[in-house]
């Protein structure tokens, strides 16, 4: 019989009224008929039989704590705690205890005390809007709270899946009302409590209901107040505080509370601890069945009994995984190893938060079989006791179920589902030089194009919003992550990942010629290193390096196109740009629009030459901007012998750059753009015994327009101080300014218009 | 290949535990902020300075804070291309640039640099995006060096001047060439006496990674940076042959002109790519190596320690592992004023055992003495070891708690040597000294040009402790005479 049959029929025949309810019990594997010690050990751990059978080394030596009833009053009314603890009553999993001829007087004298005052405080008081219902309506069905209890109505009505794998199977239920069978129902029994005692017990029920079977479901407090609006919406207001206190009868509760055994499950800070009970060998030798009093569980289940005989002759074991998780119910909601998961009509309350089709991998939490191999510590610990959630897509919310109750889950998981069989996974990240950038091409739309579905370290995916991969590293372990990349339906049966390494070649064969095992390292190694690196093509801001002159200059000194190995790129807020080439010392090179792209400098391993971003134009004239020359009319050297000397910088950041003649003369070089269409160059030279020339410009033709202003490839050369004068060479005019020899410093300035 | 990577990393996971003698605190960087350290310099009130390789400087004002929280940095220089090196002289930095030293000044005292003066320039830079250029480093005389990582792939430009060579950077603002033969030289320091040195990193013609002492007319062993010796500033005559392809001991004697370094580090045994050189002068409040070398891994994340002696005038040595487990590639070393290390890193273009792609990290000695050997000679008939603590007599006195293997590697132009030529060497006594910080061991079959592989596995120390680091490499270039 295959597992689901099985669960089918373990499903089918629940004694519902008369037993208590342990809503996952019954989603152990097992024949129909005959459970076996597992159910037994469950049985006997959520009946808290070892709270008052002492038993060592028991595996129930120590059950889940059962409800606090500290400040009890200001969440439950007094008559339906007088009530509840009629013997007639059913709730939950609690005993009848109070019997007999004086069974009202204590169970009044039980309230009274209970209802007492202990010193705590009422909850805060709400009150809640109009759409308050609507709100808590929608949360209710959508974030897990109908994972236990009872959906309230039909689902929203969805196409049927046209593969549901569960077609041929009969459906078990198939409206809302039917799931009352496998549900913790909360209808009609609202009326216990009010909307402030609702909503904080809702915010967190670990501080009353200590074992985690409520766990939290990292609700705000709006959404707190919302669900309890909607729990209370036909809820006839009564106040909680009508109950007035008898101190005599309360003072008569608390010793019954003591002497009924009340105190060895439940805390209550005022009460005392129980007397001494029959140790557990007398119990376990005897007939379960006869748990008829002082307790009565009323189990009327003959396989409950019956399994915990069985659990009680086998040899003490902690609880496995799979009576954790029953007794939890987390297989409400998760499947592992073929047990549990959302039943199929309960299925169509999952969904997801977003407008996007994500398949059930966006509305169904994930199975847990091999989830130890799959996660890390760091991840399960993540999860299971630190509240993390990694699929802000999905609307069902991974509760907490309180560490005490699921801390020992993560060793227990890690050690059980440990994969020999597991691919060796280099994370070392020495296979290859300039790792992260190969992960990176993989990632991004030049590569395995990840992008496409997946986000990365916060950034939008291009498509659909799949988990985001930056989480990885942290959480996931790497053999893992390369089983699953290598065959992805192996790990997770029905997943929309494709396979992009189907018989270990990878789909991208552009990078280490297709090996799966290299590229699937490369990807794990960009991953772990993401946050100091670059996001990849497809995803990144393609204006992620240019730089932008905004208020001051930009200097980039880079190996730079037109200019050579040796650049000084200076950027000009006015939309003017130039560079200076340090190895022969001239202004080289001038554009105008777009500064520079400094990637190739700041990030690339290969440090190809930067270009200029915007338009170049024709500003300077070849060869060294000054000369010594024998005669003011000689030819003008086409060797640079000048010698760099660095820059310095003026207050608002424009470099004036620096260099010597080889006679040792500094020259002093400033350029700076006035506006978008107009710079300002002044160049001085220190003293010295020789003429020096200056090489303003060079063109085929030169048009002396009045006096020191001339018009010059299509620009207008404005001499500010100093003089000029063309020179024809032949093919082309100079204009060149002269410095005299001087003591002192001597300097020209022109203007450029273009 | 499986198993030798399979062999890797059970290498690198048994690293051993030095938590409890030195802590590594992780500091935190400027966000958003590449902080890929190409050079690390403290100030002279304590402040740390880093270059990275974006091209900034940053000074660190706070850098003693421990826990490393609020950390303040300051950006004081940018547009500087590819620092790789950082150094403090007077209130300027200087740094090296590929294409030339540069001078940082502050001039109006504000805290930020505003004068970006040439120090020194003259080598070629043809656009390959290997040539860096590390340092400076002045040394005991004075003089302010550079080395200039070898040209490798294709030039974009024809100026490939120097590439290869260590020069020195002169008043005038010149350089001038000293000596050739090298391929990364990616550290430079010098040690207590101020003699300089550099590390190479292991490649074509360079067998593994390797410590050499700067030294004019020197030539290392990269046969490329030779075409240089043609030009007339150079001070080696060109060689008019290389015989290659033959053992370390071989190749010294038939290219006379060929420098074999003080220490070899034998490949992922002591690393995989040496980078920074650091003298121990914190006057003890680093622990037991005051006087010692820490040379930094680029690949493992690690730093290595060498113990170096003169022999027949020649500096040769010993190295031992330090620390290792570093979230990167360790790149730059410098001390801070406390005496704690910080190291500067970044794995950009390679690649490291690290977690992180770049990042700063501060190692602090916690006061309690680790059990290393501290030094270990050369002796004409063996070595001897010196101890950081007392050793137990009984263990130390056994031969059987040594071996020791020697190899040498190939001089040649492929890509890295494999150890060649192993022996396994005897250990026939073991003589433990008076105060019981020695051990004088007499070995057979010492090797010139051989690396003597010692693992002292059976000492324990006087408290019956096992040491950290049970093993050491000599690098065995010249045994010493009888007295």
């Amino acid at each position: 019989m295959n597992l689901l049959a099985a669960m089918v029929l373990a499903l089918a025949s629940p004694n519902w009224d008369e037993s208590p309810y342990i809503p996952a019990l019954y989603r152990l594997p097992a024949e129909p008929v005959v459970w076996g010690a597992e159910h037994g050990r469950v049985l006997l751990r959520e009946l808290r039989c070892g709270s008052c059978h002492v038993a060592e080394d028991s595996a129930v030596a120590a059950p889940p704590p059962a409800p606090n009833l500290n400040g009890l009053r200001h969440r439950m009314r007094a008559d339906n705690l007088y009530n509840k603890l009629d013997p007639e009553s059913n709730w939950d999993r609690m005993p009848a205890i109070v019997y007999g001829d004086d069974g009202e007087a204590k169970r009044e004298a039980l309230t009274h005390f209970l209802m007492s005052d202990d010193g705590t405080r009422p909850p805060p008081a709400q009150t809640a809007d109009g759409d308050a219902i609507a709100r808590g309506d929608a949360l209710y069905h959508s974030i897990g709270c109908i994972a236990c209890h009872e959906p309230m109505h039909e689902p929203a009505p969805t196409p049927p899946a046209e593969d549901d794998p569960f077609a041929d199977t009969a459906p078990l239920v198939k409206s809302a009302s039917q799931l009352d069978g496998f549900s913790v129902v909360l209808r009609n029994r609202m009326g216990n409590t009010d909307l402030s005692a609702l909503t904080q017990f809702l915010l967190d029920p670990l501080v009353v209901i200590p074992d985690g079977r409520m766990p939290s479901m990292h609700l705000s407090e709006t959404e707190a107040r919302d669900i309890a609006s909607y729990l209370l919406r036909d809820q006839e207001a009564k106040p909680s505080d009508a109950f007035e206190t008898d101190p005599e009868k309360a003072a008569y509760g608390r010793q019954l509370f003591s002497a009924l055994r009340c105190s060895a499950c439940h805390a209550r800070a005022d009460a005392d601890l129980p007397p001494p009970s029959p140790p557990w060998e007398v119990i376990a030798n005897a007939n379960v069945g006869d748990c008829s009093g002082p307790a009565d569980y009323g189990i009327a289940d003959t396989r409950m009994t019956e399994a915990m005989q069985i659990a009680l002759a086998e040899p003490t074991a902690p609880p496995s995984i799979p009576e954790t998780l029953t007794a939890l119910n987390c297989f409400a909601c998760h499947e592992r190893d073929g047990l549990g998961g959302p039943l199929d009509y309960r299925q169509q309350f999952f969904t997801t938060t977003i407008d996007a089709d994500l398949g059930d991998e966006g509305r169904l939490p994930p199975t847990l079989t091999g989830v130890g191999a799959k996660l890390t510590e760091d991840g399960l610990r993540g999860i299971l006791l630190e509240g993390e959630s990694v699929r802000p897509y999905m609307a069902t919310r991974m509760p907490d179920f309180g560490a005490a109750n699921v801390a020992h889950l993560v060793p227990m998981f890690l050690e059980e589902d440990k994969n020999p069989d597991a691919p060796a996974t280099d994370v070392s990240g020495l296979e290859h030089h300039h790792r992260n950038h190969y992960g990176r091409q993989l990632m991004g739309t030049d590569g395995l194009s990840c992008i496409t579905c997946h986000d990365l370290s916060g950034a939008r995916s291009l498509g659909i919003p799949a988990i985001d991969l930056a989480l990885t590293p942290g959480r996931i372990q790497p053999s893992w992550f390369k089983q699953y990349l290598l065959d992805p339906a192996s790990l997770r049966p029905g997943t929309r990942m494709p396979a992009f390494f189907a018989e270990g070649k990878s789909s991208f064969p552009g990078l280490f010629g297709g090996d799966a095992n290299k590229q699937i390292e490369a990807l794990w190694i960009y991953l772990r290193e993401i946050e100091q690196t670059r996001l990849p093509v497809g995803m990144e801001d393609d204006t992620n390096y240019e730089l932008v002159p905004a208020e001051r200059p930009i200097v980039l000194r880079t190996f730079m196109e037109g200019v050579g190995a040796q650049a000084i790129a200076v950027g000009f807020p006015q939309g003017v740009h130039v560079a200076f080439d340090a190895r022969f010392p001239r202004f080289a090179l001038a554009w105008t629009g777009k500064f520079i792209d400094a990637e190739s400098t700041w990030a690339d391993r290969f440090s190809p030459f930067a270009k200029p971003l915007g338009d170049v134009f024709s500003l300077f004239p070849d060869g060294p901007p000054v000369a010594n020359l024998v005669r003011a009319d000689a030819a003008w050297p086409e060797e640079n012998v000048l010698r760099f000397r660095g820059y310095t910088l003026d207050a608002d950041g424009t470099p004036a750059f620096l260099y010597q003649t080889p006679e040792g003369v500094d020259i002093h070089d400033r350029l700076q753009p006035t506006d978008e269409s107009h710079l300002r160059r002044r160049l001085e030279a220190g003293p010295g015994g020789e003429m020096l020339s200056v090489l303003i410009a060079r063109a085929p033709k030169l048009v002396v327009v009045e006096d020191g202003r001339f018009s010059v490839n299509g620009t207008t050369i404005t001499l500010v101080t100093g003089e000029a004068t063309p020179l024809s060479t032949g093919e082309t005019v100079e204009l060149r300014a002269h410095l005299p020899a001087s003591d002192g410093t001597r300097s020209v300035e022109w203007e450029i218009l273009w | 290949m499986v198993t030798a990577f399979a062999l890797l990393i059970a290498t690198l996971a048994a690293g051993a535990d030095t938590d409890a003698y030195y802590r590594v605190l992780t500091l935190p960087t400027p966000e958003a902020v590449p902080f890929e350290v190409g050079g690390l310099e403290t100030l002279e009130d304590g402040r740390v300075a880093a270059g990275i390789r974006k091209g900034e400087v940053w000074v660190l004002e706070n850098p003693y804070a421990d826990p490393p929280v609020d950390l303040d940095y300051r950006l004081v220089a940018e547009a500087l291309h590819e620092p790789l090196g950082l150094y403090r002289d007077g209130a300027d930095l200087l740094l090296a640039q590929r294409a030339e030293v540069t001078r940082l000044r502050d001039r109006d005292g504000d805290g930020v640099i505003d004068a970006y003066l040439t120090e020194g320039r003259g080598w070629g830079l043809t656009g390959n995006y290997h040539e860096y250029a590390y340092g400076p480093e002045r040394d005991g005389e004075g003089r302010l060096w550079v080395t200039l990582n070898q040209s490798m792939g294709p030039a974009i430009v024809a100026d490939d001047a120097w590439r290869g060579w260590g020069v020195v950077v002169n008043a005038d603002r010149s350089i001038t060439p000293m000596c050739a033969g090298m391929r990364s030289p990616c550290g430079i320091g010098t040690n207590a006496a101020g003699d300089i040195f550099f590390t190479d990193q292991q490649g074509n013609w360079v067998p593994t990674n390797a410590l050499h002492q700067l030294r004019e007319g020197a030539f290392y062993g990269h046969v490329d940076s030779l075409k240089h010796c043609k030009r007339p500033e150079s001070p080696i005559p060109p060689p008019e042959s290389v015989v290659a392809d033959v053992p370390l001991p071989e190749a010294r004697a038939r290219n006379p002109f060929l420098s074999l370094p003080a220490v070899w580090f034998p490949y992922r045994k002591m690393g995989m790519s040496a980078t920074d050189i650091l003298c121990d002068q914190s006057g003890g409040n680093f622990g037991p190596f005051e006087g010692q070398l820490f040379v930094g891994d680029f690949t493992m994340a690690q730093v290595n320690r060498v113990f170096l002696e003169q022999v027949g005038g020649e500096y040769q040595g010993a190295c031992f592992p330090f620390i290792d487990g570093l979230q990167s590639a360790v790149v730059r070393m410098a001390f801070g004023a406390d005496g704690s290390m910080f190291i500067g890193e970044t794995n950009r273009g390679w690649n490291s055992t690290g977690r992180t792609s770049y990042g700063l990290e501060r190692i602090v000695w916690t006061g309690e003495t680790p059990f290393e050997i501290l030094s270990m000679h050369a002796e004409p008939d063996g070595f001897r070891l010196r101890f950081t603590q007392p050793v137990d007599p009984t263990t130390a006195a056994d031969p059987a708690s040594y071996t020791m293997t020697s190899y040498t590697y190939r001089y040649h132009q492929s890509y890295g040597s494999e150890e060649t030529d192993t022996k396994k060497l005897m250990i026939t006594r073991a003589e433990v000294s008076e105060d019981q910080r020695e051990v004088r061991l007499h070995i057979e079959g010492l090797r010139e040009a051989y690396v003597h592989e010692i693992h002292a596995q059976g000492v324990k120390s006087s408290e019956g402790t096992a040491l950290i680091h049970p093993e050491a490499y000599y690098t065995l270039n010249q045994i010493p005479q009888e007295n």
